[in-house]
């Protein structure tokens, strides 16, 4: 294939501006599949993926493209994740390409994440064509669109390609732009084979299936080839790409992207940014690679009853072979017993691992409240990462302690400047940034401890500005800071799982609050339980949740039984998804009470 | 119990007037169809006569609805009758007739009494005026006491009340006047009811909007406490949760489903337990119509109950009367011991004073009756 007619773009957009369907759409357009073979969202692929309707882990497709004047091209599209939470997907993504199709939905205009997008793009000098989607809609306002691109983004207006991915208008344009606009990649094929590995997965007929992008030269099957950062070499058994059905090719040279697969037999031995040469004739340098995705995350797994442990450690050991970015190790804890301390790069990531674990591993879990990692500096000058609140009492000399801030990016309509200012005030945010984009959209930055928003500062925000809103963030450094560990007692004895760490200022009202929702979520036992917050040995918060007195059917006659007995089966079923501490039986709710604490 | 014996249930699906609280299956009365529903019945019953006729002597019949007494007397009769013809029936057999107060008159009561009903059962709920209306019944107190009385007058010497209790505003001594005046009837059965919202009936989208309230849970107890008491000082058996008689009066037919006995449910939506196999009709009563006289049955559902599922039920049911359950009967029903199944539950139950086991019965304790559900949970 001629380097020249070959483009490799991805496609970034805010969530939910219509990424996917696009993506659809090129491949329909393409004959990539035929109509009937659709089905919404191919490049989708988990149930989960599907049914939440977004996208979690990239995926790449090669299409075939002959313009109007019957030149053919190749595009090797690289859908890419549009969460928050798997930003490092898209920047993995990006490294591969060299330009970006750049959606902004006609109805919303420019979002945070759009902004996020773009500046990934430019770091890794891409070329960006605006598509303006979505503008079959009553409310779309293309024009508009197109000013915010300019005074925004210093992206010109006039190359943007107008479209309705949902209608199909507009596809040919799209495709016309990219063979267009998107250079060529360069490359010499006739140097030693240089190629960057940016994604892997397992596979449990093939082993390990790399992506690769190569820069350099040429690869065949039967070639040895050598993985540079983990020094390990394996016989290339296959090479070929995604159309987006698999299909086997004979080789990859310069600017091409395709999957190889060499009998690799562990996750470990590929390294997402790793540089892949030739074993015989190796490049002489590496790729610089990207940083890796580091989980920012932290939560307790549990399995609710012991014996499943085994069990939830094959799950998580298959989980982490095709999700690098997520972490677990064994922990114990004295109210829940043996499980693992899970990090996750967000929330979205934590809901989706856990309900992957539920479902496709059927291991019934207790999850506790997710936290961030502190930092914490002892006297000897030493710093360990604290990523269990509990674990904080066995710590010796600690000096002081350090929690994570990140800038975070608000768009929002100017009327809501005035709420979301409270919102972020509440959240310890300091305003580095308020600009007028236009003179009815302001862009707000804040450095924000990243404990105040990794729980439920999006939907706050969403529900405080009528959705209008929209957020991004990204990590930039730990800060000193007064924390102190809140302990929620029951019936006098610490629950350890329920322990977390906080600032102080806010450890009152939220001991409160806990001791308060807690109530709420435990059910009535058949003897009193008292409900403590406490700060060290301080009590700040009480409640008491009555015994049980009366729990007695009225009727039960014979048109009921059948009915009374299914409905006690279930309450069975439920309790027995309860955890018993001491002898009091939590709901797996109950752990996750910190969650909603504001009582908003 | 014999073994060879059941008890046989009638459902009369037609009422005059769905009260608030009601998630019975019950319907408007339309006279035309009320016809063609007494012959499906006749139609049914001859199919289960057939099917079970070794399945031995029906020691209890019971009409229930709905309201039996929206049939008139003849119909009522008739019905009767074919059982008669159909089945064995026991001499001293216990022919309940449930009936609410103002759909009967004088002679119907007699016409029905020669036919061989010989229980009666009146769905009286309160002799409160204010109660009565926030509980939507379609009757007065007025009506109460005639319909009581006419009964009496008809030769019903077996009559059952059912009042109910913690309505919304109900006092102690407003509750304790109740049972009062249900005694002055001098009745030999009472069955009293805390008031129970279900989700899906007037009542319970009335609770979900705030506009009902039910009294707290304390004041419930309270209540359920005092009828105890008070029913007992006045010389009643308290033989199940909500169920008390003159001794020797206890509900032969309700016993039946207590101890999980067979029994065979014919009607829209009647539900029958015969050998191991517990079925359930449609609840239509076109439907159920046209499902007979096209097969002759109108189920809906059928299962057949694993072991344990059919030890859970026998001790749910078998709990709720104060007797409780023989440990010996249930060994031998399920030819295992009643400790290597549930060995663990019983101990932890004893310990927590929830249950007793005195001279082979395995019984709710007096705490353990107030929270029945919780004990029974555990035996699921």
């Amino acid at each position: 294939m001629t380097q020249s007619k070959i483009r490799n773009f991805s496609i970034i957009a805010h969530i939910d501006h219509g990424k996917s369907t696009l993506a659809d759409q090129l491949i329909l357009h393409t004959g990539g599949l035929k109509k009937r073979e659709m089905k919404e969202q191919v490049l989708d692929n988990m149930d989960l993926e599907r049914e939440r309707g977004i996208t979690i882990k990239a995926q790449t497709v090669r299409l075939q493209y002959k313009d109007e004047s019957g030149e053919e091209y190749t595009f090797n599209m690289i859908d890419t994740p549009g969460h928050v939470d798997f930003t490092y997907e898209v920047s993995r993504s990006l490294a591969a390409c060299e330009g970006v199709l750049l959606i902004v939905d006609a109805t919303q205009g420019i979002q945070a994440q759009t902004i996020a997008n773009v500046n990934l793009a430019t770091q890794n000098d891409l070329a960006i064509i605006p598509v303006i989607n979505k503008i079959d809609l009553p409310s779309s306002d293309p024009d508009s669109v197109k000013e915010q691109l300019e005074d925004i983004l210093q992206i010109e207006s006039d190359q943007a390609v107008l479209t309705s991915a949902k209608e199909g208008i507009g596809i040919d344009d799209v495709m016309n732009a990219v063979a267009q606009l998107i250079p060529a990649p360069t490359g010499d094929s006739e140097k030693p084979f240089k190629a960057l590995l940016f994604d892997a997965w397992y596979d449990p007929y093939r082993g390990v299936i790399v992506l690769v992008r190569v820069v350099e030269g040429r690869l065949k099957a039967g070639a040895r080839i050598r993985f540079m950062a983990t020094d390990v070499e394996f016989d290339v058994e296959e090479l070929g790409t995604f159309t987006p059905a698999q299909t086997v090719i004979d080789s990859l040279q310069a600017g091409e992207v395709g999957y190889i697969i060499a009998g690799i037999k562990e996750m470990g031995q590929t390294k997402i940014g790793d540089t892949i040469t030739d074993a015989n004739q190796p490049t002489k340098e590496a790729l610089s690679g990207y940083k890796e995705a580091k989980p920012m995350v932290f939560s307790g797994l549990y399995p609710i009853s012991g014996e499943q442990y085994e069990a939830l450690r094959d799950a998580l050991n298959k989980l982490k072979l095709n999700d690098s970015s997520f972490t677990y190790e064994p922990e114990s804890s004295q109210a829940l017993g043996f499980g693992f301390r899970c990090g996750f790069l967000g929330l979205l990531h934590m809901e989706i691992i856990r309900e992957r674990l539920e479902r496709e591993y059927n291991v019934d879990l207790l999850t506790t409240a997710p936290n961030v990692a502190f930092q914490v500096h002892s006297t000897d000058q030493s710093i360990v990462m604290l990523d269990n609140p509990a674990k904080l009492k066995e710590m010796r000399s600690i000096d002081h302690m350090k929690e994570p801030y990140v800038m975070g990016t608000i768009i929002t309509p100017e009327e809501y400047i005035g709420v979301i200012m409270a919102l972020a005030r509440d959240r310890r945010g300091i305003q580095t940034k308020m600009e007028y984009l236009n003179p009815k959209t302001v862009l707000l930055q804040y450095e924000l401890p990243f404990s105040e928003i990794v729980l439920d500062f999006y939907d706050q925000l969403k529900s405080t500005t009528k959705g209008y809103a929209s957020f991004d963030y990204e990590f930039v450094d730990f800060r000193t800071s007064s924390l102190v560990k809140l302990d929620i007692l029951l019936n006098g004895e610490v629950v350890d799982a329920l322990s977390l760490i906080i600032h102080k200022d806010k450890a009152y009202f939220q001991g409160r609050e806990l001791a308060k929702k807690l109530k709420t979520k435990i059910p009535q036992q058949m003897f009193e339980v008292i409900i403590q917050a406490a700060i060290g040995s301080k009590v700040i918060a009480r409640e008491t949740i009555k015994a049980l007195r009366k729990n007695v059917l009225a009727k039960c006659y014979g048109g009921d039984i059948t009915r009374k007995r299914k409905l006690l089966e279930k309450q069975k079923a439920g309790k027995k998804k309860m955890k018993t501490i001491g002898k009091v039986e939590i709901p797996q709710e109950a752990f996750l009470a910190v969650l909603r604490t504001d009582g908003k | 119990m014999n073994e060879q014996s059941f008890g046989l249930y009638i459902h009369v699906p037609y009422c005059i007037h769905k009260c608030g609280y009601c998630d019975f299956n019950s319907h408007p009365i339309k006279r035309d169809e009320m016809e063609t529903y007494v012959s499906a019945l006749i139609k049914e019953m001859t199919h289960y006569s057939q099917k079970f006729s070794s399945a031995g002597t029906v020691n209890s019949i019971f009409l229930g609805g709905g309201t039996p007494t929206t049939l008139s007397a003849t119909q009522l009769a008739r019905i009767l009758e074919e059982c008669k013809k159909q089945f064995n029936i026991a001499e001293d057999a216990e022919i309940t007739l449930e009936a609410n107060p103002a759909t009967i008159g004088s002679d119907q009561l007699k016409s029905i009494r020669q036919a061989g009903y010989n229980r009666i059962s009146i769905g009286v709920q309160s002799f409160d005026e204010e109660e009565l209306k926030l509980l939507d019944r379609a009757h007065g107190v007025e009506e109460i006491h005639c319909t009581v009385d006419r009964a009496r007058e008809s030769g019903f010497s077996n009559l059952s009340l059912d009042l109910m209790f913690a309505i919304p505003n109900q006092t102690l001594d407003g509750w304790e006047n109740n049972l009062r005046q249900a005694l002055v009837k001098n009745p030999e059965h009472l069955s009293t009811y805390n008031l129970t919202i279900e989700k899906e009936t007037s009542f319970g989208k009335l609770q979900s909007s705030g506009k009902l309230v039910m009294p707290d849970e304390d004041h419930q107890l309270e209540l359920f406490k005092r009828t105890i008491d008070f029913l007992k000082e006045n010389g009643f058996h308290h033989y199940e949760i909500s169920n008390f008689a003159r001794p020797g009066k206890e509900c032969k037919h309700n016993i039946t489903y207590w101890q999980n006995s067979n029994t065979l449910g014919l009607g829209a939506g009647a539900s029958f337990y015969m050998n191991g196999i517990r079925s359930k009709n449609t609840n239509l009563p076109a439907n159920y119509i046209r499902e007979i006289n096209k097969k002759h049955t109108a189920v809906e559902f059928s299962e057949s109950l694993r072991p344990r599922q059919a030890m859970g039920e026998t001790l749910m049911l078998g709990l709720r009367m104060l007797k409780g359950i023989s440990i010996m009967k249930f060994e031998d029903r399920f030819q295992t011991s009643i400790r290597a199944i549930y060995g663990d539950v019983i101990a932890s139950l004893k310990e927590k004073e929830l249950i007793t086991i005195e001279q082979g019965q395995l019984r709710l304790s007096k705490k353990g009756l107030f929270l029945a559900n919780s004990v029974i949970l555990e035996f699921i």
